[in-house]
């Protein structure tokens, strides 16, 4: 119950608040959300499945985001930030699929 | 080496990497088995997690949206951008067209047929020229020691002077047709006429009336002078009417004057 809480928070403060996202963060919100959808849709499956924990969940999700950034920022010094978004974006976009259809399969049994 | 067994592994491992990422879809950690029940405090960090994800997403939804007028503004922008260049090229394709159909309109009534832009074309070399002449070869004395004896630029200015003074319509020295500011200068020991050197012997072709042009130029002072020259330095030169002499036209860098333009001087 406590998770759905800090959820609906997080949506409430952000609709509320209205933040501005700076310039210089601005390249790592879209590669950020793909991975945190991924660790969020993860965890769901697990929570599905009856594993879920906790602390695999908070690990993954900010280590995710983390990973993320970090290649993005590192893509664009390199000058490769294009195509490393683009592999980032399969590879977590396979995940969240196959996740998805877990989820599903659990849910109908289809 | 089997050419055979290479591709079926490659793809075999292609296939092996797309299969390894969707079974492990699921991080790994999940399927390793928890003792304790989750306490209070991890439940809080997978809200405060979850409260950043759902921050996350509307701020990003959120920011979206409130750049979209923005950017509709810029596109409409842009989009008003191209119709407005897109008028200019055709406006300038219209003058294009128009300037040269009145270019086309000019030409057609020019007087570039007219007897007199014919007989300017002639004089200023513009043109090359066939008809009857005269063509005068000179040549230096034999005897190279004499100083005296050799042709000299001035012998040939005074023999072209000559022929324009006899009434030449054209005057050509061997090949090099001569305008408005052709020179005949000396360089070294070498004769130069539009800044070409010629060589002996020397062939000066007049374009003219054949035998009013020979007549005069022996009687002139230029055909006297050479007639003296020849005499008491021993050069020689040879007078011949001609019914068809063809001249070529003058080289383009002679056609072209460029002066300052007169006016008061800062200095």
């Amino acid at each position: 119950m406590i998770p759905i809480i800090g959820l609906i928070v997080g949506v409430l403060a952000g609709i509320i608040l209205q933040p501005t996202v700076p310039d210089a963060l601005q390249p790592y919100v879209p590669i950020a959300i793909i991975a945190a959808l991924d660790a969020v849709v993860g965890g769901g499956r697990a929570l599905l499945e009856g594993r879920f924990d906790d602390r695999v969940f908070v690990i993954s999700f900010v280590s995710n985001v983390f990973i993320a950034a970090v290649m993005v920022f590192l893509g664009d010094q390199l000058g490769v930030g294009a195509q490393l978004s683009t592999g980032v974006i399969v590879v977590l976009g396979i995940r969240i699929f196959a996740n998805a259809a877990a989820i599903r399969r659990g849910i109908f049994h289809a | 080496m089997n050419p055979d067994l290479e591709p079926s592994t490659s793809v075999r491992e292609a296939e092996s990497i797309l299969e390894q990422l969707a079974a492990t879809a699921l991080d790994d950690d999940y399927y390793v088995t928890h003792e304790h029940p989750p306490g209070a405090a991890a439940k809080t960090m997978t809200a405060i997690v979850l409260a950043m994800f759902g921050l996350l997403i509307t701020v990003a939804a959120a920011q979206t949206t409130r750049d979209r007028p923005a950017t509709e503004v810029e596109r409409a922008g842009l989009i008003e951008d191209i119709g407005v260049r897109r008028d200019l090229v055709s406006s300038k394709q219209n003058a294009a067209a128009s300037l040269k159909g009145e270019t086309a309109e000019l030409e057609a009534g020019s007087s570039i047929d007219s007897p007199a832009t014919k007989d300017l074309l002639v004089s200023t070399g513009a043109v090359p020229v066939v008809g009857p002449g005269m063509t005068i070869t000179v040549e230096s004395s034999p005897n190279t020691d004499d100083e005296n004896g050799r042709l000299t630029n001035s012998d040939l200015q005074l023999i072209v002077n000559g022929l324009w003074f006899a009434g030449a319509d054209a005057v050509s020295i061997n090949g090099h047709r001569l305008a408005s500011t052709s020179a005949i200068r000396s360089a070294g020991e070498a004769i130069t006429v539009n800044y070409r050197s010629v060589t002996e012997p020397i062939v000066v072709s007049a374009i003219g009336d054949e035998d009013k042009l020979v007549e005069q130029w022996l009687k002139g002072p230029s055909g006297r002078y050479l007639k003296a020259r020849a005499d008491t330095d021993n050069l020689s030169f040879r007078v011949r009417g001609s019914e068809e002499i063809s001249l070529p036209r003058a080289p383009q860098a002679r056609m072209k004057v460029s002066a300052k333009a007169i006016g008061r001087s800062d200095q």
